[in-house]
């Protein structure tokens, strides 16, 4: 507590310090919201600058910035269905059908409260016991738990935001197929790449995101638009109500959880802890075919998750000079250009400036929820602006996007392609956010896939020897199986007997 | 099943085609997965495990698919159909289908462009021509939203953080550079 | 913190002194007209957060002070380090894009998997980082021991006690597999290795216990040993390191005759790229290697051990030079070498 408040004093003390705070809640924010630019634009556009500031300034601005940036992108997700970066795609999921019926505010509302909680608990979370909480998270989890958290995390996909189970495991595996073309993670053998030099590189999934989602959109309401049926979004400012959140207190209790443990995993960070904390909320759900329509828990469940995963990232990269993910690996570089290493000793040698950053990070994640209150009442009269004049806007802003990523223009012919296809999918009932899924956590499953595999000596059954996988396998096995049955069931009841045809795993 | 008569629908008809264009691909995937088979000296299960595991999975899946529109297609993605394709047949249908393909056609030729004559050059047409296309007539409004859409846009990207551009080839390529040169 | 004094005033004179010698140099590098307007990217191959990463990072500054524009690092990992060959391909040679490579890339081009021939197709604009390796054992692992000290023996006969049985954390680049089955051959067993891109999964793997050893260059893991949480338990080297005496070394403790296989990392830009900005180029990379907070990162991360810099002219040589050793060592191991090596 003592540290603490040390560290808040040495935080808030100068008007320097409070202004880079300031500046570093906006600069998240804005970078985090707008695609094409991310946090870690911005993050590598001031790495330089920080030269220049103190320590502690330096350090608090990458805190401030994580924190605020993580949260930033769930704002356009959920206005225009454009994710500011990959860890926000599950929120515009939900967030964006929300939108559509009108609760805008309320989507916000759920985002900004539970990107607050998430990362004030996470932050707590960090504060008291980074050290012996790295060392669990890296005995208990390696590259076997962590396909098996993948693979429970792709066995209740198929559901999401269809009503056909077939076409929802047809959606996911068409994801999972697009992250195969490539070079192969083990010896970057091409595969599928039809001699192209681009598709060699692999299908980048910034611009896949952006196609399914903005630009599919834009051509969704622009094809209303053209046969008059086009029904503007309802601006809202009603902000969600005490009982709404009550409800969901599970929901966010469990979502934390899950965040902060998939953060804790050097390598994997906060997209994971999205993914699968939004997966985890349709399979506990009593009625997860609501998920993709517009549920607030499919905002509460990544929104929550992604900031939980802010803090306990800290915690590898603090206690054991581990990375989660990009962002913290960006810090490492902060650190450097201060003439520290972070490493495993940083908690001795530079016990002051790790209290700054642990209470920036406190501090930024409260912040979030005052900010976000104004915006959820502010920034929602975008929506007013009418779709023609958002239309082009927001197929320039995809676009530059795409581009910015590596100038590469196939990027944008592939973000355009996705928009297309994106659109038949959807005219077709599959399901956009099981695609995405599956490119986004079959990228990973392989990757750990491999390596397990040759731990485990080439035998499945010894998923079943270690007792996380083996729950967590089993778990999913038993998800899919009561899939299956459920849809039988379903079927029978409508056609009065069941066929033996649908009886077959669908995808399995 | 032939006790019962059958509920024939576009839906059920639809799956049907789309589940035979899954088999298709996937059998064509699959067979494009024995170029890349044969253990890696540190993974035995080599490149072509993975992608096949998930083909399998398209081929059931699209099985599935195949099989129940015969007897549940009536049931399933019926109810989201679109009600609009109806409605827009219904209307001046020859219009509607040229504006909904100018929709499509006109964000690709604006990639194309941008690739050729650069994307500073070709955006504000692109903003004013589509918007004009979505239906905005006033033109103190197309005006005043192209030039501070793109204002804000050069303003920020080009002169603020230098995110990289298209600068389209040849000439107009050295041409923008000059003018990005300018702005910055 | 761990820069103590002594290094310091070392760095400074070192500093002070190549000053000295640059200083006039400086004047004479030719700056192109109309280059560089623009911030200039160096792409890399590997992981954000990894050595890679960490010797750009050390450059980016002083070489962006030096030219006026920023430099940007983008990462584009896996593969082993080819899937960012395609990306590079497809700029143009204009000396806005740089590309960073290891030692992977000549021995990937002699093994065939890639077309690539670094000492032909790419301007080499220096290397700037050398260093050999040396396996790690978790802090704490009691199996490998002997009073509190790591004791390579111990691993060797674990090793030697079944196939498969000895795990080892490792990389898919063919520097580290490659002198792992030299190590395989000549202590005679069989290890089961797990690949990884990212260093954070690297390390963690041995520290959290899931794996037993971990093949890695001193300077990378150097805050891990200090830390306790890993201990060096061989050198791969025909002598002791000086900064481990106590290590133990392939050379002239197990008798391995062997000139081992080195880790380096080199910028290079397209061929093609006009001449007076590779010379340009070249000039600013080799004054930024010497700069002060440069030559500081050198030495915290050990990478002294052998001498880091290579000019543009030597690191043709040092590309051509791991070409044929590759090409040698894959045929010696039985495996694909390019046709006509």
């Amino acid at each position: 507590m003592e540290n603490f408040i040390n560290g808040t004093v040495l935080l808030f003390t100068d008007p320097t310090g409070i202004a880079i705070f300031i500046f570093g809640l906006f600069g998240g924010l804005v970078f985090g919201a707008i695609p094409g630019l991310s946090l870690l634009t911005l993050a590598a556009v001031l790495l330089p600058f920080s030269a220049w500031l103190t320590a502690e300034h330096a350090i608090m601005l990458y805190g401030v910035i994580y924190v605020s940036g993580v949260y930033g992108g769930a704002i356009t997700a959920i206005l225009f269905n454009i994710p500011g970066s990959v860890e926000n795609a599950p929120t515009a999921f939900d967030g964006y059908p929300m939108t559509r019926k009108g609760q805008a505010g309320k989507a916000i509302g759920f985002a900004v409260t539970c990107s607050a909680i998430g990362g004030t608990v996470s932050a707590v979370l960090m504060m008291m016991a980074t050290e012996p909480i790295a060392d669990f998270a890296i005995r208990a989890f390696g590259p076997v738990e962590v396909f098996a958290v993948v693979f429970f995390g792709l066995t209740v996909v198929a559901g999401i935001g269809t009503r056909s189970l077939a076409k929802g495991w047809l959606s996911l595996l068409l994801g999972l197929f697009l992250g195969v073309i490539g070079g192969d993670p083990v010896s970057a053998v091409p595969r599928f790449t039809m001699g192209s030099l681009y598709l060699t590189g692999g299908l980048n999934f910034v611009p896949l995101i952006l196609g399914f989602f903005a630009v599919t959109e834009v051509f969704v309401q622009g094809q209303r638009m053209a046969s008059g049926t086009h029904v503007p979004s309802k601006v809202s400012v009603a902000y969600p109500s005490f009982k709404e959140f009550w409800d969901l207190r599970v929901a966010v209790v469990r979502s934390t959880v899950i965040g902060w443990f998939c953060g804790l995993l050097p390598g994997i960070g906060a997209t994971l802890a999205a993914f699968v904390s939004y997966n985890e909320a349709v399979r506990w759900s009593k009625h997860p075919e609501t998920f993709g329509h517009g549920d607030p828990e499919g905002v509460v469940a990544p929104e929550t998750a992604n900031n939980a995963a802010t803090g306990a990232a800290m915690i590898p990269l603090l206690a054991l000079g581990l990375p989660g993910g990009a962002l913290t690996a960006i810090m490492i570089g902060v650190f450097n250009l201060h003439g520290m290493d972070i490493g495993p000793l940083i908690m001795v040698e530079a016990h002051d400036l790790v209290w700054v950053l642990f209470a920036s990070m406190f501090w930024a994640s409260l912040a979030i929820l005052f900010l976000g209150i104004v915006e959820a009442k502010g920034i929602v009269h975008l929506l007013r602006i009418p779709f023609p004049i958002m239309a082009p806007a927001i197929l320039v802003f995809s676009t530059i996007g795409a581009y910015a990523l590596r100038a590469n223009i196939l990027d944008v012919y592939t973000m355009f392609g996705a928009g297309v296809a994106g659109f038949f999918m959807r005219r077709s009932d599959y399901s956009i956010p099981a695609v995405v899924m599956g490119l986004i956590l079959g990228q990973i499953g392989e990757n750990v896939f491999s390596q397990a595999m040759v731990m485990l000596d080439y035998n499945f059954l010894n998923f079943f020897t270690q007792p996380i996988s083996a729950v967590l396998i089993g778990g999913g096995l038993a998800t899919v199986a009561y899939n299956i049955f459920k849809h039988s069931r379903s079927y029978l009841a409508t056609f009065g007997r069941l066929d033996e045809t649908t009886a077959h795993e669908p995808g399995d | 099943m032939a006790d019962r008569k059958r509920i024939e629908s576009p839906a059920s008809r639809r799956s049907r085609v789309e589940a035979v264009v899954w088999l298709a691909l996937a059998i064509a995937a699959f067979i494009v997965t024995f170029e890349f088979d044969g253990p890696l000296p540190t993974f035995e299960f080599g490149a072509a495990f993975w992608p096949r595991v998930v083909i399998a999975g398209v081929i059931v899946s699209a099985g599935v698919l195949l099989v129940s529109s015969y007897f549940v297609g009536a049931r399933e993605s019926e109810a989201v159909i679109d009600e609009r394709t109806t409605d827009a047949l219904s209307e001046d249908a020859a219009r509607v289908t040229r504006k909904t393909l100018a929709i499509f056609a006109i964000p690709l030729v604006y990639v194309y462009a941008i690739h050729q004559v650069g994307f500073l050059l070709v955006t504000p047409i692109f903003l004013l021509g589509y918007m004009y296309l979505l239906g905005v007539r006033g033109w103190v409004t197309l005006i005043a939203v192209t030039v501070g859409f793109y204002g804000a846009i050069v303003l920020i990207f080009v002169k603020l953080i230098y995110t990289p551009l298209p600068q389209g080839a040849g000439f107009f390529h050295s041409l923008n550079g000059q003018l990005i040169g300018l702005i910055q | 913190m761990r820069i103590t004094f002594k290094p310091m005033v070392v760095a400074g004179i070192a500093a002070l002194f190549t000053a000295a010698v640059i200083a006039p140099a400086l004047a004479e590098i030719k700056k192109p007209a109309n280059y560089p307007t623009r911030p200039i990217t160096i792409l890399f191959c590997f992981g954000k957060a990894g050595g890679s990463a960490q010797s750009i990072q050390a450059l980016q500054g002083p070489a962006s002070k030096i030219m006026g524009v920023k430099v940007n690092m983008l990462s584009k990992p896996g593969g082993g380090g080819l899937n960012c060959l395609p990306d590079f391909a497809q700029t143009p040679a204009d000396g806005y894009t740089i590309l960073q490579h290891i030692d992977a890339l000549p021995a990937k081009y002699a093994a065939g998997a890639t077309d690539l021939n670094p000492a032909e197709d790419l301007e080499p604009l220096l290397i700037m980082n050398v260093a050999p390796s040396g396996l790690y054992i978790r802090g704490d692992d009691k199996r490998f021991l002997t009073n509190g000290k790591p004791d390579f023996d111990k691993v060797l006969a674990y090793a030697r006690s079944g196939e498969g049985k000895l795990a080892v954390s490792n990389i898919n680049v063919p520097m580290e597999l490659v002198t792992m089955s030299v190590l395989e051959k000549h202590f005679g067993f069989k290890a089961k290795q797990v690949l990884f891109a990212k260093p954070a999964q690297r390390y963690g793997a041995v520290i959290g216990g899931k794996l037993d050893i971990l093949l890695e260059q001193p300077g990378d893991v150097s805050k891990h040993v200090e830390a306790g949480k890993l201990a060096p338990v061989l050198s791969i080297w025909p002598e002791r390191f000086k900064i481990a005496p106590d290590t133990k070394a392939t050379g002239p403790d197990y008798g391995l005759k062997w000139s081992p296989l080195l880790r380096f990392r080199g910028l290079f830009v397209k061929k093609g790229t006009p001449k007076e900005i590779v010379t340009y180029l070249q000039a600013v990379f080799k004054e930024a290697y010497n700069t002060k907070e440069h030559q500081a990162f050198i030495k915290r991360k050990s990478l002294d051990i052998v001498e880091s810099y290579r000019s543009p002219a030597d690191a043709k040589k040092e590309l051509e030079g791991a070409i044929a050793t590759y090409a040698k060592v894959f045929k010696e191991l039985g495996q694909k070498v390019r046709p006509g090596l």
